[in-house]
């Protein structure tokens, strides 16, 4: 058999659902079916086939909270990405604040000599101590 | 006449989509919960129809809605958003149908004299899934939800001329599993 020609006439029989066919295509598939009878019942069955299919059409009813459970989602979809888009922004934000203390730190604790940098015999002034002055009439009293 | 009532009712649907995803720009959840009861039935069925499970499809659809709203920013033109979805969630089934594994063929040969619709859908459904995930996914587009080869071929992201062959090869396909399960029954 012409596959060519089996083709032409599958396509015909598939267009008849959309159109009307020329006369010279009706004419074409009558023929083909006289010659053919074996494509007539492939057609027949495809017909059959595809009604099955359609009838087999699932029309699923959408669960009641669907609607609130994509807008939960969302919400939450929607904050994951604010997080993400600023936690570089806060991570970079508490290392700088971090780095800043501990350079203060150590220009402060930098004022104070190393005992090691002290000539001999001199004393170093610690600045965490308040001096305890005597009240003035201490030495008096003795 | 009843074509220009489609496209116009078709339009007027657009036209709603645009306000509600104007209003959902501005962080009007009562416009995504809009948008969401707008469309949710025909996603639904539609992942349904192709993956053949009614959870699934529910999961598939709000996943879909979750992608359409997360690239919002991408939609060029907002009246199009009906298509923007549906092809989403075209592409969600497809994605999941390729994760399937292939399941070994077992048929249990069916009368069609005397099936009942229950038995006609098992049988379609095993039949589907003997279809590569392309074919499968134009048939049941096209037989099941009636939409025209343009549409298809935009849920699809290809040329009308591969949904046109894909077509004829499915309907081959689908016709001679077809006549295997339902012809061959044994006496």
């Amino acid at each position: 058999m012409n596959r060519f020609a089996q083709s032409r006439y599958f396509r015909l029989r598939r267009a008849e659902a959309h159109r009307e066919l020329t006369p010279a295509e009706l004419k074409f598939v009558d023929q083909f079916e006289l010659k053919h009878p074996a494509s007539a019942d492939l057609w027949e069955a495809e017909t059959g086939a595809m009604e099955a299919l359609r009838g087999a059409t699932l029309n699923p009813k959408v669960s009641e909270g669907f609607t609130l459970r994509v807008l939960r989602l969302h919400r939450v979809t929607v904050t994951r990405a604010q997080v993400q888009y600023w936690t570089p922004a806060f991570l970079g934000a508490a290392l700088a604040a971090v780095a800043l203390l501990a350079m203060l730190q150590i220009m402060a604790s930098s004022t104070v000599p190393k005992n090691s940098e002290m000539p001999n015999g001199a004393a170093a002034q610690r600045t965490d101590r308040t001096i305890q002055f005597l009240p003035e009439n201490a030495l008096q009293d003795r | 006449m009843a074509q220009s009532n489609i496209f116009s009712a078709s339009a007027a649907r657009s036209l709603d989509d645009v306000r509600y995803l104007e209003r959902c720009r501005q962080g009007d959840e009562a416009a995504l919960s809009e948008l969401i009861a707008r469309h949710r039935t025909r996603l639904t069925r539609i992942a349904a129809n192709i993956l053949r499970d009614a959870n699934e499809a529910e999961d598939v659809a709000q996943e879909s809605f979750l992608k359409a709203f997360r690239e919002l920013s991408s939609l060029r033109d907002d009246r199009a958003f009906s298509g923007f979805i549906y092809r989403i969630c075209v592409r969600l089934c497809m994605d999941r149908l390729r994760q399937r594994r292939p399941e070994a063929t077992e048929f249990d040969y069916v009368d069609t004299t005397s099936n009942t619709q229950v038995e006609n859908r098992i049988v379609v459904h095993k039949l589907l899934d003997q279809l590569s995930p392309e074919l499968r996914t134009t048939l049941v587009l096209r037989e099941m939800e009636q939409l025209s080869y343009e549409e298809i071929s935009e849920s699809m992201n290809v040329p009308v001329g591969t949904v046109r062959s894909r077509l004829h090869a499915a309907r081959d396909r689908f016709r001679t599993l077809w006549i295997h399960a339902t012809k061959d029954v044994p006496a």
